[in-house]
C-alpha cells in the first residue's frame, strides 16, 4: 500500500486524503502541491483552452435556448409593458440569476480578505460567475421600466428625483461592473500567462488584456491592493443592490407590506447561493473540466462548513421576520402570509424550506457529509432549486399583486393588501423566458470559463510556495506558512 | 495652544437591594417617562411584556437546606433586586447586530438606534441579562393616555429592538444645561426616572469618574458587586448587598 501511494505521488505529485487513510490514518491531511510550478500553468492552461464535443453542444443548446427566449421575449415586448404578470417570470428569472451567479463573486471577495488558503483553486469559479451579470442587466433593463414612478407611493426613495429607475439601474450596472473588474483584475496573471504561452486569439487577445504585465514586486502588490478595495466595495454594493432589489421589485408592489428584516434576509439568500453556485462549478470543473489535480476535498469542506452557517442563518433571519407577522396578525400581515407562504404560493415555499434549510442543515450537520465533495454538491444543487422557487414566490406574487392593486402604485394612502390574488401559473411563453435567461447565463459562463482560466494559476502557485510536507516522528504533516 | 478636552462621564446606577421594598413606583415611572407600551394580561400570558425596568423577588427561607414541607413560612423573607439594562462596557448584544443598530457610546452607554434596526433580535438572544425587548405588535395606548407621551422619546414601531437607555433623553437635556450655563454636569444634574420616583432612595445614578459623587462613593461600598460580573461583561449598575440583620448577628453580612 506504501509503495502504492509513493508511485501515485510520483506521478500526480499530489498528496490526497484518500491516501492517508489507505495508510489508516485517521486524521485528515490537506492537499499538497509537489509539483513545477511550469507544470501548473501548462495544465492549467491545457484544460482551460481545449473544448471537447459535449462542451460544444452544451454551448450550443443554451445558446439557442437565449435565443429562443429573446425571441419570445420580444414577440412578448410588442404587446407592451402595461401588466406585471406578464413579465412576473423573467422578474423570478433574473431574481434567480442576481441571487446565485451575480453574488457568487462575493464567496471569492470574502474568503481571500480573510486569507482561507482552501479557497486558492475555487476562488475564480467565483469570480467567473459574474459574466452571468452581462445577461442579468439585459434582462433587468426593460423590468425596471415596468415600474412606476417613486412619487406619490410608498417605496424606499421618498422624492429623490428620477427615482426608482435612475438607482436602480446604476446600482445594478455597478455590480455588473465591479464584478467584471474583480474577475479582470484577478485574472492578469493569468491573461499574462495565455500572453506567453498560449496560441491563437486567446494569445492575441490576452495580450491586450493582459497588457504589460511582467510580475514585478510593484505589479504584485498593486493587484493585491486593487482585488482588496475591489472587494470592499462589491461587499457594500452587493448587500445595497440585495436591499433595493427586494424592496422595489417586491416589498413595495405589496401595499402595507412592511418588513425591516426582508431586503436583509434577500441578500443572505444571495449569500448562501453565492456559495452554492461555487461549489456545483468546482465540483463540475472537478468531475469534467480535467483540474482534478488542483481540486480536493478541502475546498467542499471549508465552503460546505459556510454553507451550513448560511443555512442556518437563511432560516433564522426569515423566522425572525416571520414572527412578527405571526404575532402582528394585523390583516395586511395575514394577507402577506396567504399570500407567499399559506395559500397562493405555499409550494414554492415549502420547496425552499425544504430545499434552502432542511436539506443543508440534515446533511451538512454531520463532519462526513461535510467533510466530501459529493454532499456540499448535492446540498449546492438543492440550494439552487430552492432559491428558484423562492425567487419564483417572491416575484410573481408581488408582480401579481402589483396589477391587481394597481391603485397603490399611484395613490399614497391607498388601502392595505386585505385579499391575496390566486397564483400566477406559467405559460409556454414564461417557459421559454425562464430557459432563455438561464441558457443565456450560462452560456456567457461557458465561453468565460474557456478564456479566463477557471482555477488561478497564480494563487495556486503562490499556495505551493506556503505549503510543505514534512516528516514528523512517524507520520507526514504538512506544514503551512503564514507570511502576512 | 491645544485644547484641553475634558474627559466624557461614565455614567452608572448604583441599585441598593436593603433599600429595595419592591414598590415597583421605577417600573411605574419608566413605563411613563420612556413611552413603553402597555402590558395587558394577553401580553403577559405570552412573557413579550415590555418592562425596560422590572423588580425580580426572590423567597429566602432561614435554612436553605430545608425542603418546601419543612420550611417555617413566618421566617421566610422577600428579597427585591431592580433588574434593568446592565450597560455593560464589554456588551454581548453589540458584536451581533448586523446592522449596527446597537452600539457604545464613549459615555459608557449601551446604545440603541431604533430606526437601524432591522429586528433580528439577536442582541435579545445574546444578552445575559435578558433585559432586551422586542415589539412583536405595534403599540397602542387608550386615548386618554395619548397626551400624556413623552415628546422627548422615540415611539418605537412594531419589528423594533428597545431597552433601557439610563433615561438618555434626561442625560441629554443635563448635558445641554450645563453647556448653556458654562459649567460642568454636577452630580445630581441628570437624574432618571427610576430613580426620580424611587421613594426609599435605593437608586443612584451620576458619573463614576467625578470622585466627589455619590455613585462613585457608593460603588466602592463593601457591600458592592455587580451582577453576572464573572462573565466578563463589564455591566455599568452597580448593587449593594441586602442586610440581614439576622445573618449580621451571627456572620456579619449576608
Amino acid at each position: 500500500m506504501r509503495r502504492k501511494t509513493k508511485a501515485m505521488s510520483s506521478t500526480t505529485h499530489n498528496t490526497h486524503a484518500a491516501h492517508h487513510e489507505a495508510e489508516g490514518e485517521h486524521h485528515y491531511q490537506p492537499q499538497v502541491l509537489t509539483m513545477p510550478h511550469a507544470q501548473v500553468t501548462q495544465d492549467i492552461l491545457r484544460a482551460s483552452s481545449t473544448m471537447g464535443r459535449t462542451y460544444k453542444l452544451a454551448l450550443a443548446l443554451f445558446g439557442g435556448l437565449f435565443i429562443a427566449g429573446f425571441a419570445v421575449f420580444i414577440v412578448r415586448a410588442r404587446d407592451g409593458f402595461d401588466t406585471f404578470t406578464s413579465w412576473a417570470y423573467l422578474m423570478a428569472t433574473f431574481g434567480f440569476i442576481f441571487t446565485t451567479a451575480m453574488s457568487a463573486p462575493i464567496f471569492s471577495v470574502t474568503q481571500r480578505m480573510v486569507r482561507s488558503h482552501w479557497r486558492r483553486p475555487m476562488g475564480r469559479s467565483a469570480e467567473v460567475l459574474s459574466v452571468a451579470g452581462i445577461v442579468g442587466a439585459l434582462m433587468f433593463i426593460p423590468l425596471v421600466l415596468l415600474l412606476p414612478n417613486a412619487d406619490n407611493r410608498k417605496t424606499i426613495w421618498m422624492t429623490f428625483p428620477g427615482a426608482p429607475h435612475v438607482y436602480e439601474l446604476a446600482a445594478l450596472i455597478g455590480i455588473v461592473a465591479l464584478g467584471l473588474a474583480i474577475l479582470y483584475v484577478s485574472a492578469i496573471p493569468d491573461l499574462a500567462a495565455i500572453r506567453d504561452h498560449g496560441t491563437g486569439w486567446r494569445k492575441s487577445l490576452a495580450r491586450r488584456l493582459a497588457s504589460s504585465f511582467r510580475g514585478t514586486p510593484r505589479e504584485w502588490k498593486g493587484i493585491k491592493a486593487m482585488l482588496m478595495v475591489l472587494g470592499v466595495l462589491y461587499f457594500l454594493f452587493l448587500i445595497g443592490v440585495h436591499t433595493m432589489i427586494a424592496s422595489d421589485f417586491a416589498l413595495s408592489l405589496v401595499p402595507g407590506w412592511k418588513d425591516a428584516i426582508f431586503p436583509a434576509w434577500h441578500a443572505i439568500s444571495g449569500l448562501q447561493s453565492a456559495v452554492a453556485c461555487t461549489i456545483l462549478v468546482t465540483f463540475l470543473l472537478y468531475k469534467f473540466g480535467g483540474y482534478k489535480d488542483y481540486i480536493s476535498v478541502d475546498q467542499f469542506w471549508g465552503a460546505s462548513k459556510i454553507m451550513l452557517a448560511l443555512s442556518l442563518l437563511w432560516m433564522y433571519f426569515w423566522l425572525s421576520g416571520f414572527m412578527i407577522f405571526w404575532y402582528g396578525r394585523q390583516p395586511v400581515e395575514l394577507a402577506v402570509i396567504k399570500l407567499f407562504f399559506a395559500e397562493s404560493y405555499r409550494f414554492p415555499w415549502a420547496m425552499a424550506v425544504c430545499l434552502n434549510f432542511a436539506v443543508p442543515f440534515l446533511l451538512l450537520i454531520w463532519n462526513a457529509a461535510r467533510k466530501s465533495m459529493i454532499a456540499p454538491t448535492i446540498v449546492s444543487c438543492s440550494i439552487l432549486l430552492g432559491t428558484f422557487f423562492d425567487r419564483i414566490r417572491i416575484y410573481v406574487g408581488s408582480f401579481t399583486v402589483a396589477d391587481v392593486r394597481a391603485d397603490a402604485l399611484h395613490e399614497l394612502h391607498a388601502g392595505p393588501l386585505l385579499e391575496n390574488p390566486p397564483p400566477h401559473l406559467p405559460g409556454t411563453a414564461d417557459v421559454f423566458m425562464i430557459l432563455g435567461g438561464l441558457g443565456g447565463a450560462l452560456f456567457i459562463i461557458m465561453l468565460a470559463i474557456k478564456f479566463f482560466p477557471p482555477i488561478s494559476i497564480w494563487e495556486v502557485t503562490e499556495g505551493m510556495l506556503y505549503r510543505r510536507k514534512r516528516r514528523f516522528l512517524k507520520r507526514e504533516i504538512m506544514v503551512m506558512g503564514k507570511p502576512d | 495652544m491645544a485644547i484641553e478636552r475634558k474627559p466624557e462621564p461614565k455614567w452608572t446606577l448604583v441599585v441598593d437591594a436593603d433599600r429595595c421594598s419592591g414598590c415597583q413606583a421605577c417600573v411605574v415611572a419608566c413605563q411613563a417617562e420612556n413611552n413603553v407600551p402597555l402590558n395587558t394580561d394577553a401580553i403577559f400570558n405570552q412573557k413579550r411584556a415590555h418592562e425596560w425596568i422590572r423588580i425580580e423577588r426572590y423567597w429566602v427561607s432561614d435554612d436553605p437546606e430545608k425542603r418546601p414541607d419543612e420550611i417555617d413560612f413566618s421566617k421566610v423573607k422577600a428579597k427585591f433586586l431592580p433588574l434593568m439594562c446592565q450597560q455593560c462596557e464589554n456588551a454581548p448584544c453589540e458584536p451581533v447586530c448586523p446592522v449596527y443598530a446597537t452600539y457604545h457610546n464613549d459615555q459608557g452607554l449601551n446604545v440603541q438606534v431604533y430606526n437601524r434596526c432591522i429586528g433580528t433580535r439577536y442582541c435579545a438572544n445574546n444578552c445575559n441579562y435578558q433585559v432586551r425587548f422586542f415589539n412583536f405588535w405595534e403599540p397602542v395606548w387608550p386615548e386618554t393616555l395619548r397626551n400624556q407621551l413623552n415628546p422627548d422619546v422615540t415611539v418605537r414601531s412594531r419589528g423594533i429592538m428597545e431597552k433601557c437607555t439610563f433615561c438618555v433623553q434626561r442625560i441629554r437635556r443635563g448635558i445641554r444645561t450645563a453647556i448653556r450655563e458654562d459649567r460642568d454636569v454636577r452630580d445630581g444634574d441628570v437624574t432618571p426616572a427610576c430613580v426620580q420616583s424611587c421613594p426609599t432612595g435605593a437608586l443612584t445614578f451620576g458619573n463614576i469618574k467625578d470622585e466627589k459623587s455619590a455613585v462613585h462613593k457608593l460603588a466602592e461600598d463593601a457591600r458592592h458587586y455587580r451582577l453576572l460580573e464573572e462573565q466578563g461583561t463589564g455591566p455599568n449598575v452597580v448593587y449593594l448587598k441586602k442586610v440581614d440583620t439576622h445573618a449580621a448577628e451571627d456572620k456579619g453580612h449576608e
